[in-house]
């Protein structure tokens, strides 16, 4: 007989479809990948907290955490309703409309892309070209990869990688991505590890003596360039936790550069088993994000006492003002002082630098193929719900390749390329790259606040209606939370307008023009497929509405 | 035959419900709400699970998605209700029957049978029920998971509106006809239905005999075309005693073509009208193979929604289609 408070065991049959689930695992490398520390927050981030002199990462950087926790929530959740591969724009269409879905998911899923097709390609120059050919001698390299047709090249070469990697499929870009993990987390404990036991005054010397060799520095480099950075703006005195508001805050959006994205797999995750178990999605997303900003703390307390606080902040500001044409010079380092580089130059041997670098680009080679790897998805989704031609979701037989997707990330990449490379106004416009995925997330996290009421009764079939605070859906308080977080940053990228000196350097005329152009865009789209498809005896209002249960 | 408008022919295609009482029915209303002219279901009609809700303490106890559930009778109804949206099937025992029937895999078999048996009957009453009177009728035939034993409840169904399509040449239109196959290639879960290619090939074959202009027929045939967008899914790794388990490779899933070579071949060489698929839950999809779209609606029947294809036929050629999620 069974016991009592023994619960009776579930009677299964034999059914296609029941398999274990995912491990947390599986879902922290997600997440890990995407917050990418090295790519996104080295280059991306931790390079522009210099121009908060005021203010302090850490509690910036746990701030942002506290609250993007609140995203992961909110994406979990909705990931669990609704396990369906396609992300943002699945939620919104149910929740808020197919109209508005496709204008924030293809603006922030699609077109942004063209524009990271440059940043990817200058995160390859930085901190995997230019410090490879410093330590090789090779100047002539060094030299054009210095000069705009160099960064177009980068950016045609970068954009044909991405591709390549695409075209191999999901499964064959999952072989190149589990070597690029182990690979890029060992070449991050051997400069932690140097970084932990080596001493200031040693890396000063191994600075100054290095970049002599490699650039031809005259004097005291290290000092120089502490001095130089100083000339042009205010360094932040020392790492520390105060103030922990204040000033930190400002902090908070250029973090979000690098940390907003522990979802990015939320696209994928609906094509996998076990989706719909929200404590596991959640937990993996919720290491994902919190282990990068362990990691980013213990490198930000090693950075401290190894480069020091001072002159990690100048090597920065100098590169960032030159990189977007601020100052004429980059200071005494042609190149920036990216942190392997610096741990290279401590072994005063160019091929142990050499490799280190090379290792430290697996962590760019993991990462390059989501350049396209979630527009192509999204391009697909749209032609999928006949809103694009039919021709733009066909794929390749032998490998599944979305052949006409891919050529419509590929050709605008190369002419936003151009411009980015080509002139200096266009450099200006790239931190909008994350702005507008942010507005693609802020429209999520409306239909996540709305979904317990909009979608009743999926939202009560689904494991998430257990999960309330005071009565009130934790969805929905999450979401709102988030939506909050992401008015934030999105009120300090716009406002005030660059003219009158907006910290992120974002809000200018030409950037409102071109956000502007790309919603028309996709408006425009969308409204001529309905027009289409109306003649064509397809209602696209069809596609996501609730048939009545009778 | 359906009733044809003068129009295209409108078809709603859905498949892998697997027991979901409220999928069927969002099934059923499909018909009106799409305005279509035939319903065609793809196989895979029952459900995967059986939830025992043990009398205990005048009370009631079991276990659903994991938690361990105590209510009274008051509590009985939404949990029943809850349990049959996955498309689970319930029974309360008295605890001394709830232990013999749980060591026990025949009893286990019978019980799945009989409650199949009696969810099938049931939908076919509502679904006469609900077509009566409108011309449109439900093609309805089994999957590699459903059971020859309850699919004798479909074959010897005797109504005007739902028809079993396996094993018949379908008039979907007076223009446009219909084969059906419900079999599937092996799978990991050793499935009532799975045959060897030869012999899917071999049903497809006496199928398609009885067509006389192929190029007008509709291959409604359960497993999807091998290695193609709508046939990929998890691969598995097999450990006795244990349900099947993805393999990973750093932390990704490795995929594999669920589909069947014989049907892809059987595209390849007749050319039908249209393919119409299921089998494989996670790819919802088209693709083209030669003058045939192939389609597979995908499912989502575990949230209650009801995913489908709305493929329009007139003149022998597929003049639209669309995916829904309703």
């Amino acid at each position: 007989m069974a016991a009592v408070g023994e619960a009776p065991t579930l009677f299964l049959r034999k059914a296609t479809g029941l398999v274990k689930g995912w491990s947390k695992f599986d879902a922290f490398l997600y997440s890990f990948m995407s917050v990418n520390f090295v790519t996104l927050g080295l280059f991306f981030s931790l390079s522009v907290i210099g121009y908060v002199p005021t203010g302090q990462v850490l509690p910036a950087l746990l701030i942002s955490g506290a609250f993007i926790t609140c995203l992961v929530v909110t994406y979990a959740g909705l990931i669990s309703i609704m396990p369906r591969a396609g992300g943002d724009y699945v939620w919104q269409s149910r929740v808020l409309g197919g109209g508005i879905a496709f204008v924030l998911s293809v603006t922030g899923w699609w077109f942004i892309l063209w524009y990271w097709t440059p940043i990817y390609a200058s995160i390859l120059n930085v901190e995997v070209l230019q410090p490879l050919a410093a330590f090789l001698g090779m100047d002539g390299l060094l030299t054009f990869l210095g000069k705009d047709i160099g960064l177009f090249t980068i950016c045609v070469v970068t954009a044909l990688l991405a591709g390549y990697l695409v075209s191999l499929g999901m499964e064959g870009y999952a072989k190149i991505q589990k070597y690029c993990f182990y690979l890029g987390i060992g070449a991050l404990i051997v400069v932690f590890v140097v970084m932990l036991f080596g001493s200031r005054s040693g890396f000063e010397n191994a600075f100054n003596q290095e970049a002599t060799n490699l650039f031809g520095t005259t004097g005291n480099a290290y000092k120089d360039t502490i001095a130089f950075a100083g000339g042009h703006a205010a360094l932040p005195a020392k790492i520390g936790l105060t103030p922990f508001l204040g000033d930190s805050l400002l902090i908070i959006p250029f973090l979000c550069f690098w940390i907003l994205w522990p979802n990015w797999g939320s696209t994928l995750y609906g094509e996998v088993r076990g989706a719909s178990d929200f404590k596991r999605v959640m937990s993996g997303m919720m290491w994902g994000l919190w282990v990068t900003i362990a990691i980013a703390v213990v490198f930000l307390l090693l950075a401290s006492k190894f480069f020091g606080w001072d002159f990690f902040n100048a090597g920065n500001v100098n590169f960032i003002n030159y990189f977007y044409a601020y100052t004429d010079s980059p200071g005494p380092t042609p190149i920036w002082t990216y942190p392997p580089l610096l741990v290279g130059m401590f072994f005063h041997n160019s091929l142990i630098g050499a490799l280190l670098i090379l290792a430290f680009g697996a962590w760019f080679l993991g990462w390059a193929g989501t350049l396209f790897l979630s527009s192509t998805r999204v391009i697909f989704a749209a032609a999928f719900d006949r809103i694009l031609p039919e021709k733009v979701a066909d794929v390749s037989e032998r490998r599944h390749v979305p052949v006409w997707a891919l050529v419509l990330m590929l050709v605008p990449s190369l002419v936003v390329s151009a411009f980015y490379a080509f002139t200096d106004t266009f450099k200006t416009l790239i931190l909008d790259a994350t702005l507008v995925i942010a507005v693609t997330f802020f429209g999520t996290a409306i239909a996540a606040v709305l979904l317990p009421w909009r979608k009743k009764r999926l939202y009560e079939n689904s494991a998430m209606a257990r999960y309330k605070v005071a009565g009130i859906p934790l969805i929905s308080i999450t979401g709102a939370i988030t939506a909050l977080f992401l008015g934030y940053n999105l009120y300090k990228w716009l406002w005030p307008p660059f003219d009158e000196g907006n910290l992120y350097a974002i809000n200018n005329s030409d950037s409102l023009l071109f956000m502007g152009a790309m919603y028309l865009l996709a408006l425009v789209i969308y409204v001529v497929a309905k027009v289409v498809r109306k003649n064509q005896g397809i209602d696209l209002s069809a596609i996501h509405k609730e048939i009545p249960v009778e | 035959m359906a009733v044809s408008r003068g129009g295209p022919t409108r078809i709603f295609f859905a498949a892998d419900i697997h027991g979901s009482q409220i999928t069927f029915r969002k099934f059923l209303a499909a018909a009106d709400f799409y305005g279509v002219d035939a319903l065609v279901f793809g196989g895979d009609l029952m459900g995967k699970a059986l939830v025992p809700i043990v009398r205990s303490n005048g009370g009631y106890h079991a276990n659903f998605q994991g938690r361990d559930e105590v209510f009274d009778r008051d509590g009985l109804e939404p949990f029943t209700r809850a349990v049959e949206q996955p498309g689970f099937y319930w029974k309360v025992f008295e605890a001394e029957e709830y232990d013999a029937v749980e060591t026990d895999p025949l009893a286990k078999h019978g019980l799945f049978f009989e409650l199949a048996s009696a969810r099938l009957a049931e939908w076919m009453e509502r679904a006469e029920e609900r077509l009566g009177g409108t011309g449109v009728r439900l093609y309805m035939t089994g999957g590699n998971d459903d059971e020859p034993a309850v699919l004798e409840t479909l074959e010897r169904h005797d109504g005007d509106h739902v028809v079993a399509s396996e094993g018949r040449l379908v008039d979907l239109d007076g223009e446009h006809t219909m084969i059906t196959v419900g079999l599937s290639t092996v799978t990991p879960w050793d499935t009532p239905r799975e045959a060897s290619e030869e012999e899917i090939a071999r049903a497809i074959e006496a199928a398609v005999a009885d067509v006389s202009d192929v190029g007008r027929c509709v291959f409604n045939l359960h497993c999807p075309p091998k290695d193609t967008p709508i046939d990929t899914c998890l691969k598995l790794e097999v450990h006795p005693g244990e349900l099947p388990r993805p393999i990973r490779e750093a932390g990704r899933f490795v995929t594999t073509g669920g589909g069947s070579l014989a049907v892809k071949e059987a595209i390849k060489r007749y050319q039908p009208l249209v393919g119409l698929h299921g089998h494989i839950h996670e790819s919802g999809g088209r693709f083209r193979i030669g003058r045939t779209q192939t389609f597979n609606p995908g499912r989502e029947y575990v949230q209650g929604v009801l995913q489908g294809v709305i493929v329009s036929l007139k003149k022998g050629k597929l003049v639209s289609y669309q995916h829904t999620q309703g």
